[in-house]
C-alpha cells in the first residue's frame, strides 16, 4: 500500500489563475483574485482578439439557449459553467420559460461557491461541483438526477471547457459517455478554441496556450473537425454545422461584430 | 421582466433612433450578453421613463436614478459604458423633448442616472466581493473539516485494514466503562495470527491484501453483530462487546476467528491458524490498560500451553505476578548473596561410605527457604541463570576445596543447565572457579540433564572434559537421548533417574528388567552409575542385589547446609 500525502486539499488555490474566474473578469463580471485579472491582462497583450473572442463565445452560449428554449428545451446541464453571472445561463433559459431547470457544474469550488451564493433562491437553478473527466460523477450525481428529469431531452452545455480536456484525457469517450445518458432529441452544445488562420495569429495563440500552462487547466487547441470528431457518432451536428461562433446564427443586428474564427461552436442533436 | 411588453404601441421613429445609437455606444466599449437587438429593446423602455419624467407637469426629483440601476441589472454598468450612456444622451435628449423647462431638467436626470448606476455598480462590487469572501472561507472550512475528518480517521484506524487502531480501542473502551450500568458486562477477545512471521515472509507484499482482507470481514462481522473490532497492528486484532456470560464473548470470538482464518485462504489455500485471549467481566470501575493487558495475558496462557484460546483467570494470573516478582529479585538477592549451596551425599551403597555430594541451590528467604523448582526456570527465562549458575559453582568448589584441605577428598557434583551450555564463556568461567579455589579439575562433576538436545552441546561438553572436570547425566532415562550420541559424549557417569527405583521396588518387572540391562550398559559404556530417589531401604537392598553401587536419596542423606554435612560426616 503506497502512503500518499493525501491530507493536501485539492482543488483550489488562489494564487494560481483558473479559468472560471479569469472568464468572468474578461466579461466585466465582479468574481475575480488579482491573479485572475493579472492573468487575463497578460493573455491579452498576447493575443489582442481574446476579448473579443471571450465575448463572442458568451453570446454564442446566450443564442444557443434561446435557439434551444424555442426548440422546447427545458432542462440544461452547464458543465464548466464557471461563475454564472453575466450572461448566465439561467437568466436566458427562465427568461424564455420560467420552469426552465439549469443545473451548473464547475470543477473550481471556489466558483461553485460562488455560484451557490449566487442562485440562493432560484430553486430552479443548482450547482454542483463536478469534473467533466469523469461524467458519471455528474451525469449520475444525486442533485442532478434530482433537479432534472433524464427521461426528456436535456441540453448538455459545453462551452469553451473541451479545451481544458487533453487527448490523454479521450474526451470523445466522455462525449459518448455523456450521450448514453440521454434520449433522443436532447442536445448537446459545444464551444471550442480553435486553431488561427494566419501565422500571426496562431503564434499569438502559442503564446496564450503556453500562459495556460500554469493554471490548474491548459488548453488543447482543435480544428473544426477535430470538434467534429469530438461530437462522433452519438450526435447529428446541425446546421450550419462546426463554425466560427459569430457565424452561427448571427442576430442580424450583430452582424458587424468582429468575426471569430477561432472560436468555434456547434450545436448537435443526440440520435 | 418588463422589456417585452407586446402590448404597448411602437416608439417614435426619433426615440427609435437614439435607442439604436444608445445600443451602438455601448457595444462599442463593452459586453452585451443579450446582443444588440434585446439590449435596444430595453434601452427603448428605459429612454421611454426618461422621456416621460422630463415631459411631466411636476419635476421628478429621483427620475434617472432607476435607469441607473437598471443599467447596471441589465450588464452595462461598466463606466466605459455609463461614460458613453451619459454622452450619448446629453446629445440626444435635448432634441427629443420640446419645453425650456423640460430642457433644464437633462442636466440633472443625466447626473442621476450616473448616481444610480455608480451606486448600483458599488452596491454589486461590494456584494461580489462579499461572496468571494464568504465562498472562500466556506470552501476552506469545508477543507478544514475534510482534512480534520481524515485525520481523525488516519489518528483512530489502522492503514491497512481501515479498522479502529490501538488508540481507538483505548477510546472505546474508555467509553463503555464510563457508560456501563453497574452490572454491566464487558468481553474483550485479542485475536493473534499464529505464524504472522511465517506469513509475512511467505505473503511478501501480498501481506498488505491479507490485512485489507481481514480488515474488511471483520468491519462486517462488526456491522452485522454489533461488536467493535480494532487492528492493534501487525497480527494483533481485538474484539469487544457487551456480554451477559463468558459464552457470549466465546460466540463473538469464535466469529471473530473464522472471519480471519477465512481471510487466509482467499490467498494462499491454507486457512490462518488464529490464536484468542478472552477476559470477561463487569464493566464498572475498570480501565482500559486492565482489559488489554488481562486479555494479552491470557493469550500469551493459550501460546505457552500450545492451545487455540486462553480465558483470563485471577487465580493464574495472581501465580503469574508472583513468578514475576520472583524472577525480578533474583539480580539483587544474587548481590545479597541470598543463594546458598546445600550438599546432598553421594554414597557407596555397599559400605554407606560418602564418595561425593551434589551441590543443590537454595534461596534463603526472610521467613523460607526456595528451592531450584521455584526460580531456576525463572532464571533461565530471564537470563539470570548464567549468574545464578557460576555464583553456585564457584561456591561449591570452595566448599570441597576446603573440605579437601579438612581431609575430605569428596567429588562435588555441580548442575549446569541446558541455558548455561550455550554460554560461550562457560568453559572459561569454569576453569577460572577451579583456578581460584584450587580444586583439582577431576574433583568437580558437572550434571547436565539428559535429553536430546545434549547432543547439539557435544563440543561445549568436549571442551568440559578438556579441563579434566567430570560430567554426569542427570535423570537419566527421561530424556530421550540419543544412545549412539552417548558413545561419543565424554560422559563419565550417568545419574539414574527415581521412577526406575520406584518402579521395580514397587514390583514393576519391565523397570527391574530396564535396571537390570542398563547396569550392563554402563559397564560396556565404562560410566560410573548412581541410583537417585532412594528412599527405603527395600530400595537399597534390591539395587545392591542387582549390583548397583553408588546411589543418592533421602534415605543415604538429605540435602543440607555444609557445616550439618561435616558434621555427619565426622
Amino acid at each position: 500500500m503506497t502512503q500518499k500525502p493525501d491530507w493536501v486539499p485539492g482543488g483550489v488555490d488562489i494564487t494560481v489563475p483558473h479559468a472560471a474566474r479569469i472568464y468572468d473578469y474578461a466579461l466585466g463580471g465582479d468574481h475575480h483574485f488579482e491573479v485572475d485579472r493579472e492573468f487575463w491582462e497578460r493573455a491579452k497583450g498576447l493575443m489582442p482578439g481574446a476579448e473579443v473572442l471571450a465575448r463572442a463565445n458568451r453570446a454564442f452560449l446566450g443564442r444557443s439557449i434561446r435557439w434551444l428554449a424555442a426548440a422546447g428545451i427545458t432542462q440544461f446541464l452547464d458543465i464548466g459553467s464557471g461563475i454564472p453571472t453575466i450572461g448566465n445561463v439561467h437568466e436566458v433559459a427562465q427568461e424564455a420559460d420560467p420552469e426552465a431547470k439549469v443545473m451548473y457544474v464547475d470543477i473550481d469550488p471556489i466558483a461553485v461557491e460562488q455560484s451557490r451564493s449566487l442562485l440562493r433562491g432560484n430553486p430552479r437553478a443548482r450547482v454542483i461541483e463536478g469534473d467533466l473527466r469523469e461524467p458519471d460523477s455528474i451525469l449520475y450525481h444525486p442533485d442532478v438526477l434530482d433537479l432534472l428529469d433524464f427521461a426528456r431531452p436535456v441540453a448538455v452545455l459545453t462551452v469553451a471547457v473541451w479545451h481544458f480536456v487533453p487527448d490523454t484525457a479521450k474526451p470523445a469517450e466522455i462525449v459518448s459517455k455523456i450521450g448514453d445518458a440521454l434520449v433522443k432529441g436532447s442536445y448537446l452544445v459545444v464551444s471550442h478554441l480553435g486553431p488561427d488562420t494566419t501565422p500571426a495569429g496562431l503564434e499569438e495563440q502559442a503564446r496564450v496556450v503556453k500562459l495556460y500552462e500554469n493554471t490548474p487547466t491548459p488548453a488543447t487547441i482543435r480544428s473544426a473537425a477535430e470538434v467534429a470528431a469530438l461530437i462522433g457518432p452519438g450526435f447529428d451536428i446541425l446546421d450550419p454545422g462546426v463554425t466560427a461562433v459569430t457565424d452561427w446564427f448571427p442576430d442580424p443586428e450583430d452582424a458587424d461584430d468582429p468575426p471569430t474564427p477561432t472560436g468555434l461552436g456547434a450545436v448537435a442533436r443526440k440520435r | 421582466m418588463a422589456d417585452s411588453d407586446a402590448a404597448s404601441p411602437p416608439p417614435p421613429p426619433a426615440v427609435q433612433e437614439t435607442a439604436r445609437r444608445w445600443t451602438a455606444a455601448v457595444a462599442a466599449v463593452g459586453f452585451l450578453p443579450a446582443g444588440r437587438a434585446r439590449t435596444r429593446a430595453s434601452l427603448e423602455l428605459l429612454l421611454h421613463d426618461l422621456l416621460a419624467a422630463l415631459r411631466a407637469p411636476e419635476p421628478d426629483q429621483t427620475a434617472g436614478h432607476g435607469v441607473g440601476v437598471r443599467l447596471v441589472e441589465l450588464r452595462m454598468g461598466s463606466p466605459a459604458a455609463i461614460g458613453a450612456t451619459i454622452a450619448l444622451l446629453a446629445e440626444r435628449l435635448p432634441r427629443l423633448v420640446s419645453g425650456a423647462s423640460d430642457h433644464e431638467r437633462i442636466p440633472s436626470v443625466l447626473g442621476r442616472i450616473a448616481a444610480g448606476a455608480s451606486s448600483a455598480q458599488r452596491t454589486a462590487a461590494v456584494r461580489a466581493a462579499e461572496t468571494l469572501n464568504r465562498a472562500e472561507k466556506l470552501h476552506w472550512r469545508r477543507v478544514f473539516a475534510d482534512q480534520q475528518d481524515r485525520l481523525r480517521r488516519q489518528q483512530l484506524h489502522d492503514p491497512y485494514s481501515l479498522l479502529p487502531n490501538r488508540a481507538h480501542l483505548y477510546d472505546h473502551l474508555t467509553e463503555r466503562i464510563t457508560e456501563a450500568a453497574e452490572t454491566g458486562r464487558l468481553g474483550v477477545c485479542l485475536l493473534s495470527i499464529g505464524d504472522f512471521g511465517q506469513l509475512s515472509d511467505a505473503h511478501g507484499d501480498a501481506l498488505d491484501e491479507l490485512l485489507a482482507g481481514i480488515g474488511a470481514r471483520l468491519d462486517r462481522l462488526a456491522t452485522d453483530d454489533g461488536h467493535f473490532v480494532a487492528h492493534l497492528g501487525d497480527d494483533l486484532f481485538a474484539v469487544v462487546t457487551a456480554t451477559a456470560s463468558l459464552d457470549d464473548l466465546v460466540k463473538a470470538a469464535d466469529q471473530a476467528r473464522s472471519a480471519i482464518a477465512g481471510s487466509g485462504s482467499g490467498t494462499r489455500g491454507t486457512p490462518l491458524r488464529v490464536v484468542d485471549g478472552l477476559v470477561e467481566e463487569p464493566a464498572a470501575g475498570t480501565s482500559p490498560d486492565r482489559w488489554i493487558r488481562d486479555a494479552r495475558r491470557a493469550l500469551s496462557w493459550a501460546r505457552q500451553d500450545g492451545h487455540e484460546r486462553g480465558v483470563f483467570e485471577p487465580g493464574r494470573a495472581a501465580d503469574d505476578l508472583r513468578r514475576q516478582n520472583t524472577a525480578a529479585a533474583i539480580p539483587d538477592a544474587l548481590e545479597n548473596r541470598e543463594f546458598v549451596c546445600h550438599y546432598q551425599p553421594i554414597v557407596d551403597l555397599n559400605t554407606d561410605r560418602v564418595m561425593g555430594v551434589e551441590a543443590l541451590a537454595r534461596w534463603q528467604q526472610p521467613g523460607r527457604l526456595l528451592v531450584p523448582r521455584d526460580f531456576i526456570a525463572l532464571a533461565e527465562q530471564n537470563g539470570m541463570i548464567h549468574r545464578l549458575g557460576a555464583a553456585v559453582l564457584h561456591q561449591a568448589c570452595r566448599q570441597a576445596a576446603a573440605w579437601r584441605a579438612g581431609g575430605l577428598p569428596l567429588v562435588m557434583s555441580v548442575n549446569v543447565s541446558p541455558y548455561q551450555l550455550t554460554d560461550p564463556d562457560l568453559t572459561a568461567t569454569i576453569a577460572g572457579v577451579l583456578e581460584s579455589t584450587a580444586l583439582p579439575a577431576d574433583q568437580l562433576q558437572l550434571e547436565i540433564t539428559e535429553s536430546a538436545a545434549v547432543e547439539r552441546y557435544e563440543h561445549v561438553l568436549r571442551n568440559l572434559a578438556s579441563l579434566g572436570v567430570r560430567i554426569a547425566l542427570d535423570d537419566f532415562g527421561t530424556g530421550f537421548a540419543n544412545f549412539a550420541a552417548l558413545t561419543r559424549l565424554p560422559i563419565t557417569c550417568a545419574k539414574l533417574d527415581r521412577r526406575f527405583i520406584q518402579e521395580a521396588a514397587a514390583g514393576s518387572d519391565p523397570a527391574l528388567a530396564m535396571l537390570r540391562h542398563l547396569l550392563g550398559l554402563f559397564d560396556r559404556l565404562h560410566f560410573t552409575v548412581v541410583a537417585e530417589g532412594i528412599e527405603t531401604e527395600a530400595q537399597q537392598y534390591l539395587l545392591t542385589g542387582l549390583g548397583y553401587r553408588y546411589g543418592q536419596g533421602f534415605l543415604l542423606g538429605r540435602p543440607q547446609p555444609a557445616e550439618l554435612l561435616a558434621e555427619h560426616l565426622r
